[in-house]
C-alpha cells in the first residue's frame, strides 16, 4: 500500500464549476461524491477480491457502518471510524487517531502521537516524544530526551543525559554521571561517584567511595567505610565500623561496644522465637570457645613445660652420633649466624626421649602406603639404573669392561661414626652410590635374586626387601675401578713383598646375594668388580674372591638383615676361606660357644628409616673362640690403652651390637694366641674386618687389627717393627672402590721412616 | 626461624604468646609483637634485619611526604622515589646475578658476578611496602603516622617470612585497634595446626617422593614415572605453601588480626583464570590492582598489560628463566581463555574442564620445578612419551610402581584435601541446626588438631632441614 486512501482524496477540490449540478443524484454533490467512493470502493473490492480469492469468495460491501470483529476478511476498505481488533489486516491506512494494540504491523508510519506498546516492530521513526518500552529496535536515534528500558540495544550513541538500563551496551562512553545498572560492562572508568549494584563485573578498581551490594565480588580490597548488608562474602576483614545485619556469617570478631559510636539501638524486630534460637547459639559458641581455649591451653602449655623440664638426650643410639650442644655466643658467631642456628639445632636435637620419639614417628610414616606383603621391596632414596636389564648367568662370569663415572665417597656408610654431619654425608654418599652408571656387568645369581618381587619406594640408594617373612636393608653397590686400592697395595709389595704375604679379600655386600632378580639393574656385580681390581694387582700379592663361597651359603644367617655388616657366620666362612689359603690351621665352628643378641635392630634403620625394620629385629649370634689368647688395645697411634682377655666389648647391646667386636673402630688391637706357628698377621680392615679377628685366634701366632681410616702410623714400619708375615687386607665393597682405599697411599707414606715401639707393660 | 620448627612451636611461640597476653594496653601490645617479630627476623637473618628495619622507615617516611604533599608534584615524586627504591632493593638482592649472568651471556663482557645472599622475605615485606606507599598515593588508605604501627605492619612475624602479601588496607584498622577473643584464639591456633600439618606431614614427605624422581637426571625416568612425580610435585607446592600460608594467617588471628585468604582451594578449578582466583590470591590481586590497571600503555593495549603482569609473576617467583617461561605459560592461557570468550568456555563439559585445567597447570608445575632448561626439555620428552624413542626410556618402571603402592594413602590423602572437603564438614558440623552437632563438632575439631599437633611434633624430632619451598623469596 502507498498510503492513498483508495483513491479518495479528500483534500484534494472537488472539480466541479461553482453552481453546477452534478449528473446524476441531482443538487447534491456530496452525494456525488459519496456514491462514486462507493462505487469506487465496490469496484477496488471486487477485484481485489477476485485476484486474490480467485473468485471464490462472494465479495461484500463495507461501509462505514460495519463494525468487524475478530477472523474477519482482511481485505476490506478500512474507514476513518474504523476500529480494529487484534489480528487485523494490516495493509490499512492508518491515521493519528489509530490506536494500536500488541503485534501490530511494523511497516506503518510512526506519527509523533503514537502510543506503542510492547512487541512493536522496530523499524520505525522515532521522535522525540517517543516513549520506548523493552525490547525495542536498537537502530534509531536516540535523543537527550530518550528514557530506555531494559534490555536496549546497545549500539547507540550515548550522551552525559543518557541513563543505562541493565544489560546496557558495554562499549559506551562512561562519564562521572552515568549511572550503572547490574551486568554493566566491566572495562570501563569507575570513578569515585560510581554507584553499583549486584552482579557488576568484579575486576574494576575500588575506592573508598565504592558502596556495594550484596553478592558481590569478594576479591576487593575492603576498607573502612565499606558497608555490607546479608549474605556478603564471610572472608572479609571486619572493622569497628562494619554495621551487621541478620543471617550473617557467625565466624566474625566483634569489636567492643565501648569503642563504637553509640547508635541508637535498632528494636528488635526478629520473631521471638527465633531470636531466642540465636541467642542460646550465640551463648554455646561463647561456652564452647572457653572450653576448646581450656583443653588448648593446657595441653599446649603441659606439653611446653614437659620440653623444659624433662631431661634433654644427649646421644642417640639410632644414629650413633652425640647430640648437639648449646654454641657459645660471640659476636662473630652471631653475626654469621651460626649462633642462633646453634641454639634452635641444639634444641630440636637434644628433645627428650629422642629415640622413642623418632621410631614412633616411622611408625606413623607407615600408614602412608599399603601393607608390605611377602616379596614387596622398598626403594630408599634416589636411585638410578646401574645398567641396562641383564641375563642372569653363571657366578665367576668372565668380567665385562666396567667403567664408572666417579669414585664412590660412600664407604663412609660401612663405618658407625660418632659423628654428627653422619646423616648428611651418608645421603649424599649414598645417592652417589645409587647414582653411578655402569655398562654391561653381570650379575651373580641365586634363589633369592630369582624371584619377582613388588616395590616399594622410600629414601636413599638402599632398599628393604621382604624374603620368608622378614624384612631386610640393602645398599646397593654402583661399582668402581679400585685403582687407587690397587695401586696402594702394589706399592706396599714393592716395598716389602718379598718378606710379607700380602693378601686382598675384600668383603662383598649383602646385595650381591639377596637382591631381587628384577632390581638387578640397580646394583652391580661386585664378584666381576673384585675380580677386575684383582687382575690390577701385582703376580705377587694373593688375591682371594669370596663371592662363590659366600654364595653357598646364603640360606644360613652370613648377614645381618638390619645392619650393613655381616653376620659373624659370615665373616666366619671369609675367614675359613683365607685360613684354607694361607695354609693354616683353622678349628671348625664347632670349637666355638655360639652367643647371641637378641632385638638387634642396626644401622639400615637408622638409614632408610624404615618402620618395618624396627619392628622386625634379628639375632646377633656371635662366636666366642675355645682356644686361649690376650688382647692388648692401643690407641690409633699404637699408644697402649689396656690389656684384656678378649676381643669383644661387653657393653655392646640393642642397636650398638656390632661394635660388640673390638669395641667399634678406633683401636689397634694386638692378640697373642696359644698357636705357634711363627705367623704373625696383620688386618688392614674397615669394620666388616672385625668379625674375622676372632676366628683367627686358632690360626696365626700374633694378630694385629688396624683399621685403614684410622692408623696414624707408617704401615710398613709397623710391619717391619712388628715382623709380620702376613698383611690381610680385608674391607666391604664400598671401601674397596671408594674414598677410604686412597688412604693406603698415606699409610704407606705417613711418618716414614719412624720406629715403631710397643709400650704394653 | 622457621615455622615448622620444634624451638619456633613450643619455645618462641608460647613465650609471645604469654608476653602479648600479659601486655595490657594497645601500644604494649603493638611493642611485644614489634620485638618478637624483630627477633624472629634476625634470627634467621642477624646482619639483614637492618634492610627490614631501613625499608618500613623508609617507605613510612615516604608516605607522610605523600600525605603532606598530596597534589603536587613533590607527592608523585615521593610515591615515584619510595616505589623504585623498593623495587631496586629487590632487583639488587634477588635479581642482580641472573642479570649479570645474562648480560655476560650476550654481551661476552665477563662482569663478576655478584654473590649476594638472599634476605629471606624480601620479596614478601618489599611488595607490602610498594602497596602501601601506591594506596596511600590513591588515597585508599589513610597514612600510618606513627613509625613503630607500620613496623609493626611490615614486619609482623606470622606473614613476614613467607605468608600471605597482607595489604595495609586489611590490617589498617586493626593495627590500632583490636581485640583478641577466646574464639579468636581457637580459631586461630586451630586453623595453624591444620596449616602445619600440611607442611609437616603431607608436604615433607612428598617432597621426599620428588626428590627421589627429580633429584638427579630425569633422563632414563619412565614416562609415568614423571607424570606421577609431577603430580606429587604439583600437590607437594600446594601443601607446602598454603600450609605456610595457614599458619600465617592463624598466628595473625591469634593476635587478633584478620588476613585475607591465599589460597581456596585451587584444585577445584574449571578454567585457568578461576585457578589463579585461587592460587596465591594476594599476589594475584596484587598485580591485577597495582599493575593490570596501570594505564601505562594506552586502553586500548589491553594485551600488553597482560603480558607484563604475568611477566611479573614468573620473575617474582626467582631469578631463572623457567620462572619467567612459567609465567608466561599461564599468561597465554589466560589470553587463550579471554579470546575465547567465557559464554563459550561455559558452553565445555565440566568433565572435559576439569581436565583441561588441571593438564594445564600440572605441566605448568613441571616447568615451575625445573630451573635447568636442559632437564627442562628432558621433562617434556619425558612426558610427551617422545623420551621413549630418543633416550629409550621405558613407559613404566618398578620404581614408579613401588613408590606409589608404598606412598598410596599419602598421595590419595593430599589429592582428597586438596579438594574443599574440610569446609563442607565444618560447614556440616558448625551450621547445623542441633546443638548437639555444633559442640560435637567443636570439641572433635579440637581434640583432632591436637592429635595433628602431636604428630607434627613427633615427625619433627626427626627433621634434618625443613626449607620451605618459597624460602628463596
Amino acid at each position: 500500500m502507498d498510503g492513498r486512501y483508495h483513491g479518495m482524496d479528500y483534500r484534494k477540490k472537488p472539480r466541479h464549476a461553482a453552481g453546477s449540478q452534478p449528473p446524476e443524484t441531482g443538487g447534491d454533490w456530496q452525494a456525488h461524491y459519496e456514491q462514486q467512493a462507493r462505487a469506487v470502493v465496490r469496484r477496488e473490492w471486487e477485484s481485489r477480491a477476485a485476484a486474490k480469492l480467485g473468485g471464490a469468495e462472494p465479495p461484500k460491501p463495507y461501509t462505514s457502518q460495519t463494525r468487524y470483529t475478530a477472523g474477519e476478511e482482511p481485505l476490506r476498505p478500512s474507514t476513518l471510524q474504523t476500529r480494529y481488533t487484534a489480528e487485523e489486516e494490516p495493509l490499512r491506512p492508518y491515521t493519528s487517531q489509530t490506536r494500536y494494540t500488541a503485534e501490530e504491523e511494523p511497516l506503518r508510519p510512526y506519527t509523533s502521537q503514537t502510543r506503542y506498546t510492547a512487541g512493536e516492530e522496530t523499524l520505525r521513526p522515532y521522535t522525540s516524544q517517543t516513549r520506548y518500552t523493552s525490547e525495542e529496535e536498537p537502530l534509531r536515534p536516540y535523543t537527550s530526551q530518550t528514557r530506555y528500558t531494559a534490555g536496549e540495544e546497545t549500539l547507540r550513541p550515548y550522551t552525559s543525559q543518557t541513563r543505562h538500563t541493565a544489560e546496557g551496551e558495554p562499549l559506551k562512553p562512561y562519564t562521572s554521571q552515568t549511572r550503572y545498572t547490574a551486568e554493566g560492562e566491566p572495562l570501563r572508568p569507575y570513578t569515585s561517584q560510581t554507584r553499583y549494584t549486584a552482579e557488576e563485573e568484579p575486576l574494576r578498581p575500588y575506592t573508598s567511595q565504592t558502596r556495594y551490594t550484596a553478592e558481590e565480588e569478594p576479591l576487593r580490597p575492603y576498607t573502612s567505610q565499606t558497608r555490607y548488608t546479608a549474605e556478603e562474602e564471610p572472608l572479609r576483614p571486619y572493622t569497628s565500623q562494619t554495621r551487621y545485619t541478620a543471617g550473617e556469617e557467625t565466624l566474625r570478631p566483634y569489636a567492643p561496644q565501648a569503642q563504637q559510636p553509640a547508635d541508637p539501638p535498632a528494636p528488635d524486630e526478629r520473631p521471638r522465637a527465633r531470636r531466642k534460637k540465636m541467642d542460646k547459639r550465640d551463648l554455646l559458641e561463647k561456652r564452647l570457645s572457653l572450653v576448646v581455649l581450656f583443653i588448648l591451653t593446657f595441653s599446649f602449655g603441659l606439653t611446653t613445660l614437659l620440653m623444659v623440664i624433662l631431661p634433654r638426650s644427649t646421644v642417640s643410639k639410632i644414629e650413633k652420633r652425640e647430640l648437639a650442644v648449646l654454641p657459645q655466643f660471640s659476636l662473630e658467631s652471631y653475626f654469621s649466624g651460626e649462633f642462633t642456628a646453634g641454639v634452635a639445632n641444639f634444641y630440636d636435637d637434644t628433645v627428650p626421649m629422642r629415640d622413642s620419639l623418632k621410631n614412633l614417628g616411622n611408625n606413623f610414616k607407615a600408614v602412608f602406603g599399603l601393607p608390605k606383603s611377602e616379596d614387596s621391596v622398598e626403594f630408599v632414596g634416589t636411585v638410578n639404573k646401574v645398567g641396562q636389564k641383564k641375563e642372569p648367568s653363571q657366578p665367576d662370569a668372565p668380567s665385562a669392561p666396567i667403567s664408572s663415572q666417579q669414585e664412590s665417597s660412600a664407604s663412609s656408610v660401612s663405618q658407625a661414626e660418632p659423628d654428627v654431619q653422619q646423616t648428611q654425608a651418608l645421603a649424599k654418599a649414598l645417592a652417589g652410590a645409587a647414582g653411578r652408571r655402569m655398562d654391561g656387568v653381570e650379575p651373580s645369581v641365586n634363589k633369592f635374586t630369582e624371584q619377582e618381587a613388588e616395590g616399594n619406594m622410600t629414601e636413599n640408594g638402599l632398599i628393604v626387601i621382604k624374603q620368608d617373612g622378614h624384612f631386610r636393608g640393602l645398599e646397593l653397590f654402583g661399582g668402581g675401578s679400585g685403582d687407587n686400592y690397587a695401586q696402594s697395595l702394589n706399592s706396599l709389595y714393592d716395598q716389602v713383598g718379598d718378606r710379607v704375604s700380602i693378601w686382598s679379600m675384600p668383603a662383598p655386600l649383602a646385595c650381591e646375594f639377596y637382591l631381587p632378580s628384577n632390581f638387578q639393574e640397580y646394583s652391580t656385580s661386585q664378584s666381576d668388580c673384585f675380580d677386575k681390581v684383582h687382575s690390577k694387582l701385582n703376580k705377587g700379592i694373593h688375591a682371594i674372591n669370596i663371592c662363590p663361597v659366600l654364595s653357598k651359603h646364603v640360606d644360613e644367617p652370613i648377614y645381618c638383615r638390619t645392619d650393613h655388616h655381616w653376620q659373624p657366620l659370615g665373616a666366619y666362612y671369609a675367614a675359613k676361606t683365607f685360613a684354607e689359603a694361607a695354609d693354616v690351621p683353622f678349628p671348625d665352628i664347632n670349637t666355638y660357644t655360639p652367643g647371641k643378641m637378641e632385638g638387634f635392630v642396626g644401622s639400615m634403620y637408622a638409614y632408610t628409616g624404615s618402620s618395618d625394620l624396627l619392628n622386625d629385629p634379628e639375632d646377633f649370634v656371635y662366636y666366642t673362640p675355645g682356644a686361649e689368647y690376650t688382647s692388648a688395645y692401643y690407641d690409633t697411634s699404637y699408644e697402649f690403652q689396656w690389656d684384656d682377655d678378649n676381643l669383644f666389648a661387653e657393653g655392646a647391646s640393642g642397636s650398638d651390637a656390632y661394635s660388640y667386636y673390638l669395641g667399634g673402630d678406633n683401636y689397634i688391637v694386638k692378640t697373642d694366641t696359644q698357636v705357634e706357628n711363627g705367623r704373625r698377621l696383620l688386618i688392614v680392615k674397615d669394620s666388616y674386618g672385625n668379625a674375622t679377628v676372632p676366628f683367627f685366634t686358632g690360626s696365626f701366632e700374633q694378630i694385629y687389627v688396624v683399621d685403614m681410616r684410622y692408623l696414624q702410623r707408617n704401615l710398613i714400619s709397623f710391619i717391619n717393627d712388628m715382623e709380620i708375615t702376613d698383611v690381610l687386607f680385608t674391607m666391604s665393597a664400598y671401601s674397596l672402590v671408594g674414598s677410604q682405599a686412597d688412604n693406603l697411599e698415606n699409610l704407606l707414606t705417613q711418618n716414614a721412616g719412624e720406629t715403631i715401639v710397643d709400650k704394653q707393660p | 626461624m622457621v615455622f615448622a620448627d620444634l624451638f619456633f612451636i613450643y619455645v618462641f611461640l608460647p613465650l609471645c604468646l604469654l608476653c602479648y597476653l600479659l601486655a595490657r594496653s594497645l601500644p604494649a601490645k603493638n611493642g611485644v609483637l614489634i620485638a618478637f617479630s624483630v627477633i624472629f627476623y634476625a634470627w634467621g637473618e642477624p646482619l639483614w634485619v637492618c634492610l627490614l628495619l631501613f625499608s618500613s622507615f623508609l617507605n613510612w617516611f615516604m608516605g607522610l611526604v605523600i600525605e603532606k604533599h598530596r597534589d603536587t608534584g613533590a607527592g608523585k615524586a615521593a610515591v615515584a622515589t619510595g616505589v623504585t627504591i623498593d623495587i631496586l632493593l629487590l632487583v639488587v638482592f634477588k635479581y642482580s646475578a641472573f642479570l649479570v649472568e645474562n648480560l655476560n651471556a650476550l654481551t661476552h663482557l665477563g662482569l663478576p658476578v655478584p654473590q649476594i645472599r638472599l634476605p629471606i622475605g624480601i620479596s614478601f615485606f618489599t611488595f607490602q611496602a610498594i602497596s602501601y606507599l601506591l594506596d596511600c598515593y590513591w588515597e585508599n588508605v589513610q597514612v600510618q603516622k606513627r613509625y613503630t604501627r607500620f613496623l609493626l605492619y611490615l614486619s609482623l612475624f606470622p606473614q613476614l617470612i613467607a605468608g600471605p602479601i597482607v595489604r595495609y588496607s586489611v590490617v589498617e584498622e586493626e593495627i590500632s585497634n583490636r581485640s583478641v577473643t577466646a574464639t579468636d584464639l581457637c580459631e586461630g591456633a586451630l586453623r595453624a595446626i591444620v596449616g602445619l600439618a600440611k607442611k609437616v606431614i603431607i608436604a615433607n614427605n612428598l617432597w621426599a617422593i620428588v626428590d627421589t624422581f627429580f633429584g638427579t637426571d630425569i633422563t632414563g625416568l619412565s614416562v609415568l614415572g614423571t607424570w606421577y612425580t609431577v603430580i606429587v610435585y604439583s600437590l607437594y607446592v600446594y601443601f607446602d605453601f598454603s600450609g605456610y600460608s595457614d599458619i600465617a594467617i592463624g598466628l595473625g588471628r591469634m593476635f587478633g588480626f584478620h588476613f585475607d585468604e591465599n589460597f581456596r582451594h585451587p584444585f577445584a578449578c574449571k578454567t585457568i583464570a578461576e585457578f589463579w582466583q585461587r592460587w596465591h590470591i594476594s599476589l594475584g590481586s596484587f598485580f591485577r590492582d597495582y599493575l593490570l590497571y596501570v594505564p601505562i600503555f594506552g586502553q586500548n593495549r589491553k594485551y600488553v598489560s597482560l603480558f607484563l603482569v604475568w611477566f611479573s609473576t614468573g620473575v617474582w617467583h626467582g631469578a631463572a628463566w623457567n620462572y619467567i617461561i612459567w609465567g608466561l605459560y599461564f599468561g597465554f592461557f589466560i589470553f587463550f581463555e579471554q579470546k575465547l570468550g567465557k559464554k563459550r568456555i561455559k558452553n565445555w563439559p565440566l568433565w572435559w574442564k576439569h581436565i583441561y585445567s588441571k593438564l594445564v597447570i600440572i605441566i605448568g608445575f613441571g616447568i615451575f620445578y625445573f630451573e635447568d632448561l636442559g632437564q627442562l626439555g628432558q621433562f617434556f620428552l619425558n612426558i610427551s612419551g617422545a623420551s621413549m624413542l630418543i633416550n629409550s626410556a621405558p613407559f613404566f618402571d618398578p620404581i614408579t610402581w613401588a613408590s606409589f603402592l608404598n606412598n598410596l594413602f599419602l598421595v590419595s590423602g593430599a589429592i582428597v584435601f586438596s579438594l574443599p572437603v574440610l569446609p563442607k564438614i565444618k560447614a556440616f558440623f558448625l551450621e547445623s541446626k542441633s546443638d548437639g552437632l555444633y559442640a560435637a563438632g567443636r570439641i572433635g575439631a579440637v581434640l583432632g588438631c591436637l592429635g595433628l599437633l602431636a604428630i607434627v611434633s613427633i615427625l619433627l624430632v626427626d627433621s634434618t632441614n625443613n626449607v620451605f619451598l618459597y624460602w628463596r623469596f
